[in-house]
């Protein structure tokens, strides 16, 4: 039985610590230098990134699961969340590009964190496989 | 802890560390993030307005 995780493991530690983004943004790009934008494109990108891999590697290794519902459980779970979580952080990220004050920066960093909540539970999943994996 | 433990400890964590940093570069961890990456990240924000971002079997609940 051999569960393949295809995300790279350096990719899931570096999404789960929550390190990317850390540099500045060269000027003239699309972000006008708003890195509170960037960083929340970022973290929005590598959640879902990080959640379609676990959904995808929980899909493919069903069977071989069976023995972990819970893994299930979670994945169905982000299945039926994750569209509207994507949804919503794109609509407040939107707004705050719009308009960037706190009130919109607030409630965008709100709905990143709902995607990062998942993204950190389908890491420690992944992580947990990975780790099996290379013994 | 001991002494072996703690050399264990920090012997895992550079390994960890020397696996990712390539990683924590490509994504600007390091210096400027590039005209081009702050792009590339934009059309990755995109493609998650499309059906498709949410589509295939992967996606569907399992039936019980």
């Amino acid at each position: 039985m051999r569960m393949r995780v295809r995300m790279p493991v350096a990719l899931l530690l570096a999404a789960a610590l929550g390190l990317a983004g850390c540099g500045t943004l060269e000027p003239g790009g699309v972000y006008q230098g708003d890195k509170v934008l960037y960083d929340a494109d970022v973290a929005i990108a590598t959640s879902y990134e990080v959640i379609h891999t676990f959904v995808a590697w929980e899909y493919a290794n069903r069977e071989a699961l069976s023995a972990r519902p819970e893994i299930r459980s979670a994945a169905d779970r982000m299945r039926r969340g994750a569209p509207q979580w994507v949804r919503s952080a794109l609509a407040l990220r939107d707004a705050y590009a719009a308009r960037p004050d706190v009130e919109t920066r607030d409630a965008l960093a709100t709905a990143v964190g709902v995607l990062r909540a998942a993204m950190l539970e389908a890491t420690r999943y992944l992580q947990a496989a990975a780790a099996a994996e290379s013994k | 802890m001991n002494a072996n433990l703690i050399l264990a400890v920090v012997d895992g964590a550079l390994r960890v560390l020397e696996k990712i940093w390539p990683e924590f570069v490509k994504l600007g961890v390091q210096g400027e993030i590039s005209v081009e990456a702050q792009a590339e990240m934009t059309a990755r924000i995109n493609r998650l307005r499309l059906p498709e971002a949410f589509s295939g079997p992967e996606w569907e609940v399992s039936k019980n």
